[in-house]
């Protein structure tokens, strides 16, 4: 058999497969994050509980990161925070994710700011952006906010956040 | 007729897959804080840190004087509190209040917590542990009552002593 009897099934198959990629090349979403020491985490360091003084009160914390979104296609794009787990610390303690709120800022860009009061943490997707109809990019500024409860056991907490910009 | 509808699908598949390529960008940031351990300790006598027994008008019996203890901690960890008295009650001109005359006694405390001293004790010279916080800590309230008896006193007047009161970690 000769190739040329392959042709009219294998062109359209090459065709769709082009399409195909060149469609996903042409939409490509990058994030790029920094916080305000120039570094990706976020760590607020040493809080405290009590002071030295004996005063319980529950004190408030904050750090800043910034959060830039390129998009070199043009598909409308939401961009979502997600807790995996609720802060615990090295001695086995938890911190209730509730008392973290996050509240956004757009510095540049336009679409629809989902934080632009605090809203408070917790598990699962939590839309903090939606981009304008055509993808724009953006760069947005992210603050949370740890409340310490009076006597919150000592300890190193830790959890992570993932952050996902998506095409819809 | 058969060409056609597959060109059809094939086009098709070609554009579903283009449209679920939706693009996307994850990244994933450790998020951190560290709560300083503390533990502090307060008392409240009746004239602050300062409290005073007074036995001027019957030297019969004993008499009476209440600290308030509370102990705030984050830790976690168990701790015991340690009463040292470095020197027996004196008046200036030397007499001093000793054994049976001066007694010591945790009065009421939180339940969380053990007393060591639930009985009048004769308050000892030197370090000594009064009280065992919970297994894991926390904070502990308690009364730390002393008692004087002025039996056997020949000399009236104002005796003093200084008190430490620390927190040991278990």
């Amino acid at each position: 058999m000769k190739i040329c009897n392959y042709l009219p099934w294998l062109a359209p198959i090459f065709i769709g497969l082009f399409l195909a990629a060149s469609q996903a090349d042409a939409s490509d979403l990058n994030l790029t994050i920094t916080n305000e020491d120039g570094f990706r985490d976020i760590d607020f360091g040493v809080v405290q509980s009590l002071d030295d003084t004996g005063e319980v009160r529950a004190r408030k914390y904050r750090k800043e990161v910034r959060i830039e979104i390129n998009n070199t296609g043009s598909d409308r794009y939401t961009l979502y925070q997600q807790f995996n787990q609720p802060p615990h610390s090295d001695g086995g303690f938890r911190y209730p994710i509730d008392l973290i709120k996050t509240t956004l800022r757009v510095e540049s860009g336009i679409g629809v700011n989902r934080a632009i009061n605090p809203i408070s943490a917790r598990m699962g997707r939590q839309e903090l952006y939606l981009s304008g109809m055509t993808g724009e990019d953006v760069i947005v500024y992210i603050t949370y906010e740890i409340e310490i409860p009076g006597l919150q056991e000592s300890g190193t907490y830790n959890t992570n956040i993932t952050y996902k910009a998506q095409s819809i | 007729m058969k060409k056609i509808s597959m060109y059809f699908c094939v086009f098709y598949l070609a554009w579903i897959s283009s449209c679920s390529a939706a693009a996307s960008d994850t990244e994933i940031v450790d998020f951190t804080f560290k709560v300083k351990p503390e533990t502090v300790i307060s008392l409240f006598g009746d004239q602050g840190k300062t409290f005073l027994i007074e036995a001027d008008e019957d030297l019969n019996g004993f008499h009476s004087s209440v600290l308030e203890i509370n102990v705030l901690s984050n830790t976690g960890r168990p701790y015991t509190i340690v009463h040292n008295m470095a020197s027996e009650p004196t008046n200036g001109s030397g007499d001093s209040i000793f054994g049976d005359q001066l007694m010591f006694q945790i009065n009421d405390s939180s339940q969380k917590g053990q007393s060591l001293i639930s009985d009048p004790t004769p308050v000892p010279l030197g370090p000594t542990k009064i009280y065992k916080s919970h297994q894991r800590g926390g904070s502990s309230w308690f009364q730390l009552k002393y008692l004087v008896s002025g039996e056997g006193l020949y000399y009236p007047g104002r005796y003093s002593s200084y008190v430490d009161l620390t927190i040991e970690n278990m």
